[in-house]
């Protein structure tokens, strides 16, 4: 009869697979150098100590640390997916297998458990994964793009077959207007209504035409804290928020930059209306102004490489609030067009879409991070040069 | 009192009409309407108005056309222009106001502010 010892120098030399024996109590009794080199123990350091010592405690098995003494020596294992911890902690993915082996009078057993180290199968297949999900990404994005494209080139289309009529409506508004007298006050009551509800629906094709991206940039050197200024006083005029605090942080040495105005404050207009629309039951909202230079370089949307790079100059403008959070489910989905989150009065789910089609066209970027309950900060960077 | 005179040439009859009957609300204005390019070039020759408001996308002959035949007429080619179009790309507006050196307003537009365009024009060419 051999002895365990007397094959252990025949499992090091021959045995490429790490393997160890186990027995009946599941206490290790021979390791080869395979698997010792796996784990990163020395000769001696694991004989004598329980099986599981080398098993992760990995959710993403049905074997381990938590089960393996009761599972081993239970009948053959073959070719499961488990994860051996070693010894400075990393978790290394194998595919086990053992047997148990009685002896003659099948009155005493061990266990012989093998493994193969799995970890270069299991990184080609993540990579291939996140090439698949990239190119899901891209094939999504680019349905995505003509889709818009279509809907731009039918906006734009509708625009100016609306806009004629409405210009007809306009005049003819003005005309009876200025025929009837003030007197009549519910006459000039109604061409008022019928006025306001002209210049909405043009406004409404105003905006699909910002939607269809058919508006070009009219870039002049200007002072993005005086849009921002603007763009508070345009959301004060229309809107009463007696429960919400805006506190304001410029900072006053950003330097000039070329910009639409009115489309960027229609950004900043979008985004402030946002965040107050985010905490109906008050809160606060901070905007803040600043110029400095990347860290990092930053991809730009449809996963452009490099858009900015570390150590561009940048100005970043961020607008905080208290609010309600997006959705994790939502995320996702911010910036598609017609995609709100404020239900069928809240918005037409288009403001963030265009806002960011505004931004990079000035090839710029806007990120958004947000905490469901505890609020949300949209960020913006432009070149500063 | 010397009478402001204007010629509208737009394929929207009905918008022509409504701008006519807001200008002469005012007793000072004279206004006359052609409903394509070539009617509205052979009246400008004709009538000789103070300014043209011209739209840009007509069926014939586009405003840019009639445009370019009034600036090439020595009979028109002083007649201030205003391009008033629902088409509101920067590409036309760049054409007007780079290439002609002319006003363009987008429709829809209230008779108000389309009158303080018309005076604002006469006033810089000296009207």
């Amino acid at each position: 009869m051999f002895e365990l010892k007397d094959i252990k120098d025949s499992l090091d030399k021959f045995v490429i697979d790490p393997l160890m024996v186990v027995d009946a109590e599941k206490n290790i009794c021979v390791v080869n150098e395979a698997l010792r080199y796996l784990v990163g123990y020395k000769e001696g350091e694991l004989v004598g100590k329980k099986a599981e010592v080398i098993f992760a405690d990995s959710e993403k098995s049905i074997l381990r640390k938590s089960n393996v003494e009761k599972l081993i020596g239970t009948g053959t294992i073959l070719n499961i997916e488990t994860y051996y911890q070693a010894k400075d902690g990393r978790e290394v993915p194998v595919l086990f297998s053992s047997s148990v082996i009685h002896d003659q009078n099948d009155k005493d057993a061990l266990i012989v458990c093998t493994a193969r180290d799995i970890s270069e199968r299991k990184r080609v297949e993540e990579e291939l994964r996140a090439a698949y999900e990239q190119i899901k990404e891209a094939q999504d994005q680019l349905v995505q793009a003509e889709k818009l494209n279509a809907i731009g080139l039918l906006a734009s289309g509708v625009a100016h077959e609306v806009k004629n009529p409405l210009g007809i409506i306009i005049q003819g508004i003005n005309y009876l207007q200025a025929k009837f007298p003030d007197s009549e006050v519910d006459v000039n009551s109604t061409f008022s209504m019928m006025m306001e509800s002209a210049k909405r629906a043009n406004g409404i094709v105003n905006t699909l035409l910002d939607f269809s991206k058919a508006k070009k940039l009219e870039l002049k050197l200007e002072d993005i804290n005086a849009i921002l200024e603007g763009a508070l006083e345009l959301v004060k005029a229309n809107i009463k928020f007696e429960k919400i605090n805006i506190n304001i942080d410029k900072n006053k040495n950003i330097p000039h930059i070329f910009v639409d105005k009115n489309r960027l404050e229609q950004v900043f207009v979008n985004l402030i209306m946002n965040a107050i629309q985010a905490m109906p039951k008050g809160g606060k909202i901070f905007i803040r102004s600043y110029d400095k230079n990347l860290p990092e370089s930053k991809q730009g949307i449809y996963g452009r490489n490099d858009y900015f790079k570390a150590g561009e100059r940048v100005l970043v403008v961020e607008i905080t609030d208290t609010g309600e959070g997006i959705p994790p489910a939502a995320f996702k989905k911010l910036f598609n067009p017609f995609f709100t989150t404020k239900g069928l009065h809240g918005g037409s789910g288009i403001g963030l879409y265009v806002s960011r089609n505004i931004i990079d066209m000035h090839k710029g970027l806007i990120e958004i991070k947000s905490t469901e309950g505890k609020g949300t900060k949209v960020i913006i960077f432009l070149r500063a040069s | 009192m010397h009478k402001v005179k204007i010629l509208i040439i737009d394929d929207e009859e009905n918008f022509c009409k409504l701008v006519k009957m807001n200008l002469e609300l005012d007793r000072n204005y004279i206004v006359e309407i052609a409903i394509d390019g070539k009617k509205g070039i052979d009246l400008a020759k004709k009538f000789k108005p103070n300014a043209i408001i011209l739209d840009i996308m007509m069926p014939k002959m586009s405003g840019f056309e009639v445009l370019g035949k009034l600036k090439k007429d020595s009979k028109t080619i002083a007649i201030p222009v205003i391009m008033l179009s629902a088409k509101e790309d920067m590409d036309s507006q760049f054409k007007a106001a780079q290439l002609y050196d002319e006003l363009y307003l987008v429709k829809p537009i209230d008779a108000h502010t389309l009158k303080g365009k018309i005076e604002e024009v006469l006033s810089r060419r000296g009207n």
